[in-house]
């Protein structure tokens, strides 16, 4: 429709607001409280503008325009009200931008230039009000908030952590954290929402304070390289050092994080800059590593691995990926492995966590994939999450679940042994005994069955192995659940008809799930409840497991697996084999035509089959389950080459250690754990010395006779799309332009694929699983009498690699703790804070005690982050028969005071 | 929290459609059975019951003054001195407690008895000055009396204290009850004839119900004289979400207290009013937001509200005529905006205080987003009689365009200060007279509350009291709050007054009024303390300029408007006020013609 403003003739969209449609044909109206992630909200006043036909003045944030209409901006009545405003503003006497972090960017100051105004006309002083910077990521000023309310919007009905509201009244009206206490004592997470979305210097971060302006930095935009979220980030960067990051808002509509961010993404890539990264090959003489030219690294190491093929086959060398590492580089890597080495044996750390999901719902569905994606929250009616701890492993999206709970009426099911902060929102909340997944799984499809809630149609026309399915359900009578799970048979019928009878649910897992020496079945389990209640291949629905890793997805596509080509294709079929040696210019007969072993199998092989290992961005020796057994089992390699970025645990064992460059440094594509592939481009110089992965990996190939092994990203993925269905689709161009692409993607005018299985399967019809119980490996006993599960942190990130070199990250969380209920702990003694000792039949472990009732009775949970104090050297490696994923979800400990002794 | 509490707070969230409406009803709760106040660790736990936010909660309760986050006295005095109350002496009984206290305003005695603080307008204007002792009303409060207040609450009880209360009538329609023995029994109301318009209503179809009041020309009383009829007509014809009736009894307009003549003494004419109104526009939950000072008489309307039920007038089929509507009484917690319908909505949803931004306006999307009806305690309490005699003989009542009867409230420098009812319409002279004539000479006079303009004594020379005249003679009628001054009245320091009160009650969202208010009570001290300059004065009129029509909602016009024209027309009295007289220097901001 057609509208004027101030007498020019503008084309503007029904629905959009005077101050959209201004905007967007670049006609200056200020305002201070209207923000397009945070919406309308009236209060600041400085939108003012005069329409004609309407009585006195609008604001034009909440006006919406109108065929014909005439609209002043700048009538003296106007001027004088935007003045008004920000001589009010002005008036107490606090709004000094001579050392302001906004100064440059702040919109009260823009208002001020625009109008002319210096200095303020009138000083009327207000009550004094301190700085307070009691938290680790953010300084709250309050003498220069303008009260406009969008950090409070935002953290309400955004990022949904509800810290921060209004308090009192009138001119004493403030922002408060949750009962008015200083922030670094409320329960804020420090995600920066707040300091990003505010239009002043009333906010603003710690970290950063005083090191750069505003103009002095150039916004690049990356992808978050901690999880699976995928969010994309403008990282301001000054002289080629990172200062600061925001959520991008170019298109933020369109983008995984609607423009948000959690703690990792915003304070934790200071590890960039800090001064331990590897910046020269090194090589162990003597014990001791010591630097060593590239040529003399990349010498050694092709001929170490020639010597080790040649003397033992290509079968005793062993290739990890990366799942923080590009596509290209992941596609690299298992070239690598497969054309230059001649194995199979190729895997990356989706082995210790999605590897259940990946055989699980190959198997079922055809596709080991999230069925539908993340900004389908709101669209469902009913969300059940289990094993996963959504705000705090993708927190991003677990604050999008909350959203949906709160604003769309979705109602949320959490089975969880943990209190998490989503179990504390849900409608139902249930704790089950870690491992008992599969017969409360099965428990509720045989209720809804039994009631007739389920979808006859839908089954009879896309499913099949009705049958054996349907006789497995007998053993899973509610007594026997209640049994195996502690989950009381009322319970579980509500449950049960909560998912059931609302439509479409969505299914929402993670490592819970996944992590058990029967994760296979687990997975199976999510994707018959899931089929048998029609919710697959409709919106709002789905089977979607919660990738971990930035590109941990993308590992697993590009075919950093021992099974498989990238695009899921299997090494075992002829045919794919003829293809890819094609393309890769050598005899199909040269290829493996064996699955290899996997991470975990490879870790068990040292020393026997495997003698060599190249790792690249990986850290098994703590990421790894029982750790001291891998930590044997590496030194009993005959050569070790890792890849990385910082010295890390595994790095310190290595015979070379090749310092590679960081997510920040490098261009390339990264898929997230919606299917959704995007492109990062280099945003800062890596430091000297360092290089880029696909490099050293060709370096290494030409060392190893293969000179056309591909170095740039742009021709390995070239080569990738040309061989990758899925992918084929994709170009740099049109990921850019599109912010990112969704697999299946065939065809470069294909728009991508945001649903699975829509009209039918990736294997046709699905398949229903007749699972039978298989109880966790190892469970309580009088010796160990608790039930140990491992997780992470909100603040820590894996291997803590990078995220322990975040200071603030380091400093909200500097060590590690073992979660205890309080009546466990009053029976031991123990109280918070107190130093302990957890051990397990593999090792033992000292930390400290934190008395809570997140977990519940006789159950203890420990973050495996800290490397002094490693969760893993506790933990199982009990492995699920098919996916090789081991049991990080249940063994059996004991707890003790590290002051009393055994014996 | 005990068990007690806590059921007593899950049974009264049981009485809304959305359990966070309960969220003052808690707070109010927990405050009483914990000594007076609200701790941090009682804060919590309400939001741990109601699955809120610390900060919601805390954020609610630091809105409303009367939700105490110190400890307060056994006692906690407050006394009223608004401009109804300081033209009445509030001032003298305050330093008259200070002294017998031994405190300042905001203290505690030593001996934890007594906690002194000064409110505004507390609906008592025409028996001040008053002081309300934790939930009870103490009116006419002289020294003299203030002693004997003082010696029985030292006993440890709250006395009885009768008061003098005048009022009239001309109309003998909304104050009819008033002085009748039993006044607001059910059994007195029936037997006078009450809720036999309820039968004749149900009679008709709502849609014949909602015409008869239309042709009736019902103007709101609440203040804005808008025609009842035509806003009830602004409901969606059809609806799937339910509509809401909400009657509006947070009466905190200055100089005003004749909702409280109804709440007080004739409870059942507005539950019939309500009931007819419900009736027609399709409600069936209607809400009395009733200000939180009010605690005695929020008290006198459940007693009436459970009599009516127990008649079968109210609840489930009533009458036997298969209509049901109920009411919930809502206590509000001392905040003025929230008798602006949008403050009322959220505060009544559980939130702050803070008006919306309109439209879309309550009809569309009112309480919990549905269609809602606010009307005034006056407005619905008209309703039966027009229904029991007809829009006919209703428009006999009061002036062309301005009909039926209106209750006055007067106070200030008046012989007997009260309330009286005459028809709209009727003579100020003649409402000055039933108020005993003025004491003294008239100097000004405010006829509308204090959000109106003031009128010179001149300009109120022959004015008849109805919308349409006043508005013509350059004010509002308001809620027909008329403060009377005398020569002895200092405008500047009524203006400061006013300000202060503003100020106060500013919800503090928008920038105009919350920083606008703060600026210009401030430039009132300097100017009334002697301090001032002349460019001070013509910075508060350059803001009333600006700040008008630039507010969220008008709440801003409010005291930018009235205190423009208290500066205007009584500037000589500003002016002398100001130190040395210097150069006139232009103001920053343009002036609003």
């Amino acid at each position: 429709m057609n509208i004027t403003i101030d007498g020019k003739n503008l084309e503007v969209q029904a629905g959009q607001t005077i101050l959209q449609a201004a905007r967007a044909n670049g006609i200056y109206i200020p305002s201070l409280c209207y923000h397009p992630r945070t919406g309308k909200a009236g209060r600041c006043r400085a939108c003012l503008v005069e329409v004609e036909g309407m009585r006195g003045m609008q604001t034009a944030c909440t006006v919406a325009v109108r065929e014909g209409m005439i609209v002043n901006t700048a009538t003296e009545a106007v001027l004088a009200a935007r003045r008004m405003v920000v001589e009010l503003l002005l008036a107490d006497g606090s709004h000094d931008c001579l050392s302001c972090e906004a100064n440059g960017a702040c919109e009260l100051q823009e208002m001020a230039f625009r109008l002319g105004i210096e200095k303020p006309s009138f000083i009327v002083a207000d009550a004094d009000q301190t700085r307070d910077e009691s938290s680790e990521g953010i300084v709250r000023d309050p003498k220069k908030c303008i009260q406009c309310g969008r950090c409070v919007a935002s953290c309400n009905r955004n990022v949904m952590h509800e810290v921060l509201d209004f308090g009192w009244r009138n001119a004493g009206v403030k922002v408060i954290c949750d009962d008015d206490k200083p922030m670094g004592d409320s329960t804020c997470v420090q995600c920066g929402e707040c300091v990003q979305i505010c239009p002043v210097g009333a906010l603003y971060f710690k970290p950063s304070k005083g090191k750069a302006r505003q103009w002095e930095v150039q916004y690049k935009q990356v992808i978050c390289p901690y999880c699976g979220v995928g969010c994309v980030i403008d990282m301001a960067v000054k002289d080629g050092k990172y200062m600061w990051a925001k959520g991008t808002e170019d298109r933020w509509e369109k983008r995984p994080n609607q423009g948000m961010l959690c703690v990792k993404g915003r304070f934790g890539l200071e590890f960039l800059g800090k001064p331990d990264r590897l910046t020269t090959p090194l090589i162990k003489r003597n014990g001791a590593l010591e630097p060593a030219s590239w040529d003399e690294a990349l010498d050694l190491v092709a001929k170490r691995l020639g010597e080790i093929k040649a003397a033992n086959g290509a079968g005793a060398i062993g290739c990890l990926s990366s799942a923080k590492v590009t596509n290209e580089e992941n596609f690299a890597m298992q070239r690598f492995a497969r054309r230059v080495i001649g194995t199979n044996n190729v895997d990356h750390c989706a082995r210790l966590c999605h590897a259940s999901t990946v055989a699980g719902l190959a198997t079922t569905l055809g596709s080991g994939a999230m069925t539908n994606t993340m900004q389908e929250a709101a669209k469902s009616k009913v969300i059940l999450i289990t094993g996963s701890n959504t705000t705090w492993c993708h927190p991003v999206f677990g604050g999008m679940i909350k959203k949906a709970v709160r604003q769309n009426g979705v109602k949320l099911i959490v089975i969880d042994p943990r209190e998490t902060d989503l179990a504390k929102i849900a409608d139902i909340h249930l704790r089950q005994k870690s491992g008992s997944d599969v017969a409360w799984l099965m428990g509720m499809q045989r209720i809804i069955i039994e009631n007739g809630w389920h979808k006859e149609s839908y089954i009879t026309e896309r499913c099949e192995g009705w049958d054996d399915y349907r006789k497995s359900l007998d053993f899973y009578t509610p007594e026997k659940v209640q049994e195996l799970s502690g989950i009381a048979p009322e319970d579980l019928k509500a449950a049960a008809k909560l998912y059931a009878t609302n439509a479409p649910g969505a299914i929402y897992f993670s490592m819970g799930i996944t992590q058990h020496s029967h994760g296979v079945d687990n997975v199976k389990a999510c994707a018959n409840l899931s089929l048998i209640t029609g919710n697959l291949g409709v919106e709002g629905g789905g089977v979607n497991p919660l990738r971990g890793q930035m590109n941990v997805q993308g590992a697993c596509d590009m075919g950093a697996l021992p099974n498989v080509f990238s695009g899921y294709q299997p090494v075992i079929d002829e045919s794919n084999r003829k293809k890819f040696a094609a393309a890769w210019g050598c005899a199909p007969e040269s290829m493996d035509d064996k699955i290899g072993l996997t991470v975990t199998t490879m870790v068990e092989a040292c020393g026997k089959q495997i003698k060599a290992l190249y790792i690249m961005g990986e850290n098994p020796m703590v990421s790894d389950p029982n750790l001291n057994h891998v930590e044997q089992q590496l030194r009993s390699l005959e050569f070790l080459v890792v890849q990385d970025i910082f010295l890390t645990e595994t790095a310190q064992m290595a015979d070379v250690v090749l310092p590679a460059v960081a997510f920040a440094e490098k261009t390339g594509t990264y898929t997230n754990t919606e299917r959704r592939c995007q492109l990062g481009r280099t945003a800062l110089p890596a430091p000297a010395g360092a290089r880029q992965d696909y490099e050293i990996i060709a370096d290494i190939a030409a060392r190893l006779g293969c000179a056309d092994f591909p170095r740039t990203p742009e021709a390995l993925f070239a080569e990738m799309r040309s061989l990758t269905p899925s992918y084929r689709g994709m170009t740099f161009e049109r990921l850019e332009k599109e912010c990112g692409l969704r697999w299946p993607c065939p065809a470069e005018d294909h728009p991508g694929t945001p649903i699975l299985h829509i009209g039918k399967f990736t294997r046709g019809k699905a398949l229903l699983s007749a699972l039978p119980y298989r109880p966790p490996a190892e469970e309580p006993d009088c010796e160990y009498p608790f039930r140990l599960t491992t997780g992470r942190l909100l603040q820590h990130f894996h291997t803590g690699t990078m995220s322990r070199r975040a200071d603030v990250l380091d400093r909200l969380v500097p060590r590690g703790q073992v979660e205890i209920n309080p009546a466990d702990a009053a029976r031991l003694g123990i109280a918070d804070g107190e130093k302990v000792l957890v051990s397990t039949r593999r090792g033992a472990v000292e930390t400290t005690a934190q008395v809570l009732d997140r977990v519940g009775e006789g159950v203890l949970f420990m973050a495996f982050h800290f490397a002094e104090a490693a969760a893993n050297r506790l933990t199982i490696d009990a492995l699920d028969p098919v996916a090789k994923i081991p049991e990080f979800k249940v063994c059996a400990a004991r707890l003790e005071k590290t002051a009393c002794c055994k014996g | 929290m005990d068990a007690d509490l806590r059921s007593r707070i899950e049974k009264t969230a049981g009485l809304y459609p959305r359990a966070e409406s309960a969220l003052m009803p808690a707070l109010y709760a927990a405050q009483a059975a914990n000594g007076g106040w609200l701790s941090q660790e009682v804060l919590a736990e309400i939001a741990k019951m109601f699955r809120v936010s610390l900060s919601r909660v805390r954020g609610l309760a630091s809105f409303y003054t009367m939700f105490n986050l110190e400890p307060v006295g056994r006692f906690h005095l407050q006394v009223d001195t608004n401009i109804p109350a300081m033209l009445a002496g509030a001032e003298e009984t305050l330093e008259h407690l200070k002294r017998r206290l031994g405190i300042e305003v905001g203290q505690t005695t030593p001996d934890g008895l007594f906690t002194l603080s000064e409110v505004e307008d507390l609906a008592a204007c025409g028996t001040c000055p008053v002081v309300q002792v934790n939930d009870r009303y103490y009116e006419e409060m002289t020294p003299a009396r203030v002693d004997e207040l003082l010696s029985s609450l030292r006993r440890g009880v709250m006395p009885e204290m009768p008061v003098t209360a005048n009022w009239g009538t001309k109309c003998d329609m909304l104050l009819h009850r008033r002085g009748k023995p039993n006044g607001t029994a059910l059994a007195g109301y029936v037997a006078d004839g009450g809720y036999a318009a309820l039968e004749k209503a149900l009679s008709k179809s709502p849609s014949e119900v909602t015409a008869e009041v239309k042709a009736s020309n019902l103007r709101g009383r609440g203040g804005a004289g808008f025609p009842t009829g035509l806003k009830w007509g602004f409901l969606p014809q059809q609806s799937e979400r339910p509509v809401y009736l909400i009657c509006n009894a947070d009466e905190g307009e200055p100089g005003t207290f004749k909702d409280r003549q109804i709440l007080e003494f004739d409870p059942h004419l507005l539950i019939e009013g309500m009931i007819i109104s419900a009736y027609a526009v399709g409600a069936k939950l209607g809400f009395i937001y009733i200000r939180g000072e009010f605690a005695e008489m929020a008290e006198i309307l459940e007693r009436a509200i459970a009599e009516a039920r127990a008649a079968g007038k109210l609840g489930q089929n009533i009458l036997g005529r298969g209509v049901s509507f109920d009411i919930v009484v809502h206590r509000g917690a001392g905040s003025y905006v929230c008798g602006e319908e949008t403050a009322l909505i959220e505060s009544l949803e559980g939130k702050r205080g803070n008006p919306r931004l309109k439209p879309p306006f309550p009809a569309s999307e009112g309480l919990y987003g549905c269609p809602t009806v606010v009307n005034n305690v006056e407005t619905l309490a008209t309703v039966p009689y027009i229904i029991q005699h007809g829009s006919e003989a209703f428009r006999k009542i009061g002036s062309p365009n301005n009909f039926g009867p209106k209750l006055f409230g007067v106070s200030g420098h008046v012989r007997r200060p009260g309330v009286y009812e005459f028809p709209l319409g009727a003579p100020l002279a003649d409402v000055l007279a039933e108020a005993g004539g003025v004491e003294g000479e008239m100097k000004a006079v405010i006829v509308g509350g204090l959000s109106t303009p003031i009128l010179t004594a001149a300009e109120a020379e022959g004015l008849a009291l109805d919308y349409d005249a006043c508005q013509k003679r350059g004010t509002m009628l308001g809620s027909g709050g008329v403060i009377v001054m005398n020569r002895t009245a200092s405008i500047p320091r009524i203006a400061l007054r006013a300000i202060t009160f503003y100020a106060h009650e500013s919800c503090g969202q928008c920038t105009p009024c919350r920083e606008g208010s703060r600026v210009m009570r401030e430039l009132l001290k300097r100017i009334v303390a002697g301090k001032g300059t002349v460019n001070d004065v013509d910075q508060v009129v350059s803001l009333c300029g600006t700040i008008r029509g630039a507010t969220l909602c008008p709440g801003g016009d409010a005291y930018a408007i009235p205190i423009a024209a208290m500066i205007s027309k009584f500037r000589g009295e500003f002016e002398a006020m100001v130190s040395g007289g210097g150069a006139k220097t232009a103001p920053v901001l343009a002036a609003r013609a």
